[in-house]
């Protein structure tokens, strides 16, 4: 699991349709001084993250975990970070 | 599997049901016997009550995480402190 901030979403009206109707964020990935790693992502919101929060998201077969049937997804936004305690 | 060193914590409210009581750690990965900084610091469950400095191995499967934490299989937890080392050596190849 990763952190990351919200940076945006993808409009997609033609999705597969194990897709259904989730709202898909654009991630980039964080560190814990807040500076980008990694490369920015789309994952499923699957806990209502608004533009600009910072997340946690969780990526392989276990982001699709959450959904019956699983969804087709391999990144999935899983909590919403109320703060964190970092020291290197 | 990887070992890595609890470098700090996170706190949520808003998450995933199965994540409910679940302790979210900051884990740096860390080469077993060198010790030196091997990936990018990540989040990982804990209910062993790994404290902040501690050594840990860290399991990037799904099944340990739901073994451990108890949680049914809709949980999206991937990544599970799964013990606290207390030593890691490399087999003295002169043996």
């Amino acid at each position: 699991m990763y952190m990351a901030r919200v940076i945006g979403q993808v409009e997609a009206s033609m999705r597969a349709a194990g897709l259904g109707p989730h709202r898909l964020v654009v991630l980039q990935p964080l560190d814990f001084h807040e500076q980008p790693i990694r490369w920015t992502l789309i994952a499923v919101d699957l806990v209502g993250a608004a533009d600009g929060s910072l997340v946690a998201y969780e990526e392989g077969r276990e982001a699709a975990n959450p959904y019956d049937p699983p969804l087709p997804v391999d990144a999935c936004v899983v909590a919403l970070v109320d703060g964190y305690n970092y020291q290197p | 599997m990887f070992t890595a060193v609890v470098k700090g914590s996170l706190t949520s409210t808003v998450k995933h049901a199965s994540m409910k009581g679940v302790r979210l750690m900051i884990v740096q990965p860390v080469d077993p016997v060198a010790g030196t900084n091997s990936g990018l610091p990540q989040i990982a469950a804990d209910v062993l009550g790994a404290g902040i400095g501690t050594r840990v191995l860290v399991s990037s499967d799904g099944r340990a995480a739901q073994d451990m934490l108890k949680m049914d299989k809709f949980s999206p937890v991937r990544l599970v402190i799964t013990a606290l080392v207390d030593d890691a050596a490399k087999m003295d190849s002169g043996a």
